[in-house]
C-alpha cells in the first residue's frame, strides 16, 4: 500500500513538474532562424495589426520568398528592415552594429511646416531664457513663448516654477512642441500638472495578453492630478503649436492638453506613435524595437495615427514662408492670443 | 482586490504559520549558541557558503534567447533541534543572496540578475540502524529577484517575487576515513504551494506603475511554478570547525500570463560550520547530552 502510495506521489509530481515546462519555440542561428524569430516576435507581440489592417502572415511569406541560403547576414538585414517597414510605425527598428532601420515615411512625406532658425532668429532675436530643455521669452504683445524639443529633457519642478513665474504676467502661453519626437512619459506628468487644478483623466493604457492578434487587456484609466499650490501653476489661455514631426510622448502631450478647456491645438495634425515600445532580439544578436502597448486619448480613442489640431485651425508653414521669416503657426497663435485679456486686468 | 485562489492560498500559509510557531512557542529561544535544558545541550548549527557556478536564464517577458553566465551567491544556514522532541524535531533557517551576469548567445546584449532568499521551517529526522538519517520537513518561505536586460526599452526587468511552502528532504551518512570524519548528505528543497507576481504578457512595469494591478498574483503549485533546489556535499568535520564542499542544481521554472521562464543553476559549494557538527569529539567539555541539528 505504501508502495502504490509512494509511485503515486511520485507520478503526480513528474507530471505536474512536466506540466510546468512550456517549451519555448527555439531559432537557429542561421538566415532562416533569425528571418522566422524576427517573424514570430512581432507576430506575437506587435499591437496595431488591426488598426493599419496588416496582413503579416502574407507579409511574412513574401519576404521570406526574398532569402536563400546565400542570403548573408547584412542581407539578411535589410530584407529584415524593409519587412518592418510595411508596419509603417516610426516606433520600429532593427538594430545590428552597421544600421539602425527605421521607417521615415511617417514624417517626410509630410510637409515639416517649421524652421528652427526662423524661430530663433526673427521671433526670439538670439534672447531667450533656457532650462531643463526649455527655451522660453515673453514675446511682444506680452504672450508667453516656451519652445520644448524633446520630452527626453527632463523638466526639473523647480525650473518650471522659475519659467511660469517670469512669464506669469502674459495673455496667454503657447507651448510649442514641433519636431518634438517624444521621450519620456514622466515628462508629461510634471507639465501637465501646472495646467490642471483638478484631477484629470490623462488616457488609457491597453497591453497584450498573449500571443494572438487579439488578444489584448481592458482599457486602463489613468489621471494626472494637479501640481500642489506651493508650485506655480498657469491657469490662462494656452495654445501647443504641433507639426507631423510631434511623436510619441509629444502625440500623447498634445493629446492630453486637447482635451483641456483652455487649450487650442494650433498647426498640423501630430506624426503619432501612441504605442508604448517594447524590445526583444534575434539569435544573430541584433536588437528589435515595436509598438507594443497602445495608448488611448482621453476620449478612448488610439493616438496611433496622430492628433488633429482644434477645428480650424489647421495651419501649415511653407519653407518658402519660413525662409523669409514669417512663421504662419506661430502667426496663428500670436493672433489668437492677442486680444486675451491679461491676468491682473480687472476685466 | 484579492481573488479568491490568492485568499484560499493566504490563509493556508496563515494556518501552516501558526502552527509552526504554536509547536516552537513553549520553548523561546535563547540568545547564547548553547541552550541548556536540564543536561541537554541543543547548539545551533550554523553553517556559511560561497556558491559558484553557471546559471542559465531564459525569460520570455524580456527575450526569447537562452541568456548564460556566471552566479555568484553568499548563503547562510542555521538549525538547531527543538526543545520538545529533541531527537526527531529540528528548525531550520536559510538565507541567500546572489548576483549573476549573463550574456546572450551572440554575446551582444548583457543581463543583470540579483535575487534573495529566506526559508524557515521544521523537519522530522529518523535514524535508521545503518546509520542513514533520513529527515522530512516542511518550510515556508520568501523569493524575490529580478533580471535586468540593460538594452530593452520599456521591458528592461523581469521581477521574481514568491511566498511559498516547501517540502524539505535530506539524507545523511556519517563515515571515517583514517582520521577524517565526514558527512556525506544531500539536502532537496520542492516548494509546492504558494503566490507568486508575474506581469501579464505584454503589461509594462509603467502601466502597474500606474496603477493597474490585475492579474498580477497567481496561485503557484508544481503545474505553473515548478522549483527544485538540491545541495549534494561533504562535510569534513575538524572538532572545532567543520568545512563543506558540495555541488547545488536550482531548477526554476514558472509559466504565468504567456510568459515562460526558466532559470537552471549548477554551483560549486564550499562552506564552514563553526563548531563542527558533532562527528568529531570536541577537546572542551560538553555537557552530558548534546543534540547536534545536523547529524
Amino acid at each position: 500500500m505504501k508502495d502504490i502510495l509512494a509511485r503515486l506521489l511520485l507520478s503526480i509530481f513528474v507530471a505536474t513538474g512536466l506540466a510546468s515546462c512550456h517549451e519555448e519555440p527555439e531559432y537557429a542561428n542561421d538566415i532562416y532562424g533569425n528571418f522566422d524569430a524576427l517573424w514570430d516576435i512581432v507576430d506575437s507581440r506587435y499591437c496595431f495589426f488591426r488598426e493599419k489592417n496588416i496582413d503579416w502572415k502574407k507579409i511574412g511569406d513574401n519576404y521570406r520568398e526574398s532569402i536563400t541560403p546565400e542570403t548573408n547576414s547584412m542581407e539578411l538585414f535589410f530584407i529584415c528592415a524593409a519587412m518592418l517597414d510595411e508596419l509603417k510605425d516610426g516606433h520600429v527598428n532593427l538594430s545590428s552594429r552597421y544600421d539602425t532601420s527605421y521607417y521615415r515615411e511617417w514624417w517626410s512625406d509630410f510637409p515639416q511646416d517649421f524652421n528652427l532658425r526662423t524661430l530663433q532668429q526673427y521671433y526670439l532675436e538670439f534672447d531667450y531664457l533656457y532650462t531643463s530643455g526649455i527655451s522660453y521669452k515673453q514675446l511682444p504683445g506680452k504672450i508667453a513663448y516656451m519652445y520644448y524639443p524633446s520630452f527626453s529633457y527632463s523638466i526639473s519642478e523647480s525650473s518650471l516654477d522659475y519659467i511660469l513665474a517670469i512669464l506669469q504676467n502674459s495673455r496667454g502661453l503657447i507651448i510649442d512642441i514641433r519636431d518634438n519626437g517624444g521621450g519620456a512619459l514622466t515628462n508629461i506628468k510634471t507639465l501637465v500638472s501646472r495646467f490642471i487644478d483638478k484631477t484629470t483623466r490623462g488616457g488609457y493604457i491597453i497591453h497584450k495578453t498573449g500571443p494572438g492578434h487579439s488578444d489584448f487587456s481592458d482599457p486602463f484609466p489613468f489621471d494626472y492630478e494637479p501640481a500642489p499650490d506651493s508650485r506655480v501653476k498657469w491657469n490662462g489661455p494656452i495654445v501647443i503649436l504641433t507639426n507631423r514631426s510631434c511623436y510619441s510622448a509629444a502625440n500623447d502631450f498634445t493629446a492630453v492638453m486637447k482635451s483641456l478647456p483652455n487649450v487650442t491645438v494650433i498647426g498640423a495634425k501630430t506624426g503619432g506613435g501612441g504605442g508604448l515600445p517594447f524590445s526583444s532580439e534575434l539569435p544573430i544578436g541584433w536588437s528589435v524595437r515595436f509598438s507594443a502597448c497602445p495608448l488611448l486619448d482621453p476620449d478612448g480613442q488610439c493616438t496611433e495615427n496622430g492628433i488633429d489640431p482644434s477645428p480650424g485651425y489647421e495651419v501649415h508653414a511653407p519653407d518658402s514662408i519660413l525662409a523669409n521669416g514669417k512663421d504662419p503657426i506661430l502667426e496663428r497663435a500670436l493672433d489668437f492670443l492677442k486680444d486675451m485679456p491679461l491676468p491682473d486686468d480687472d476685466d | 482586490m484579492m481573488t479568491l485562489k490568492n485568499k484560499i492560498t493566504a490563509i493556508y500559509i496563515a494556518i501552516y504559520l501558526s502552527l509552526m510557531a504554536s509547536a516552537y512557542a513553549s520553548k523561546p529561544a535563547c540568545g547564547s549558541i548553547y541552550e541548556s535544558d536540564s543536561l541537554m545541550s541543543r547548539p545551533v548549527t550554523a553553517s556559511y557558503s560561497l556558491e559558484i557556478g553557471k546559471k542559465n536564464v531564459v525569460a520570455t517577458y524580456l527575450s526569447p534567447l537562452h541568456y548564460s553566465g556566471t552566479d555568484v551567491s553568499l548563503a547562510g544556514n542555521w538549525s538547531k533541534a527543538l526543545p520538545f522532541s529533541p531527537e526527531s524535531a529540528i528548525m531550520h533557517f536559510d538565507a541567500s543572496v546572489g548576483f549573476s551576469s549573463l550574456l546572450n548567445p551572440a554575446k551582444t546584449a548583457k543581463m543583470i540578475g540579483l535575487d534573495a532568499a529566506f526559508n524557515w521551517g521544521m523537519s522530522w529526522r529518523h535514524r535508521l540502524p545503518c546509520r542513514l538519517q533520513l529527515s522530512a520537513g516542511g518550510s515556508v518561505g520568501i523569493e524575490g529577484g529580478a533580471y535586468y536586460l540593460l538594452r530593452n526599452g520599456n521591458n528592461p526587468v523581469e521581477a521574481i517575487a514568491d511566498v511559498s511552502i516547501a517540502a524539505r528532504f535530506s539524507g545523511s551518512y556519517p563515515l571515517k576515513i583514517g582520521k577524517l570524519h565526514l558527512l556525506l548528505q544531500d539536502v532537496a528543497s520542492i516548494p509546492s504551494l504558494g503566490v507568486f507576481f508575474s506581469p501579464e504578457y505584454g503589461e509594462t512595469y509603467y502601466e502597474i506603475y500606474l496603477g493597474n494591478r490585475k492579474g498580477l498574483t497567481h496561485l503557484g503549485w508544481w503545474g505553473n511554478n515548478f522549483r527544485f533546489d538540491n545541495l549534494l556535499s561533504v562535510t569534513l568535520d575538524f572538532g572545532r570547525t567543520a568545512l563543506s564542499a558540495g555541488y547545488r542544481l536550482h531548477a526554476f521554472n514558472q509559466w504565468a500570463n504567456n510568459l515562460n521562464t526558466k532559470i537552471i543553476k549548477h554551483s560549486f559549494v564550499i562552506g564552514i560550520i563553526p563548531g563542527g557538527i558533532g562527528l568529531k569529539k570536541r577537546p572542551r567539555k560538553m555537557p552530558d547530552e548534546t543534540v547536534y541539528s545536523i547529524y
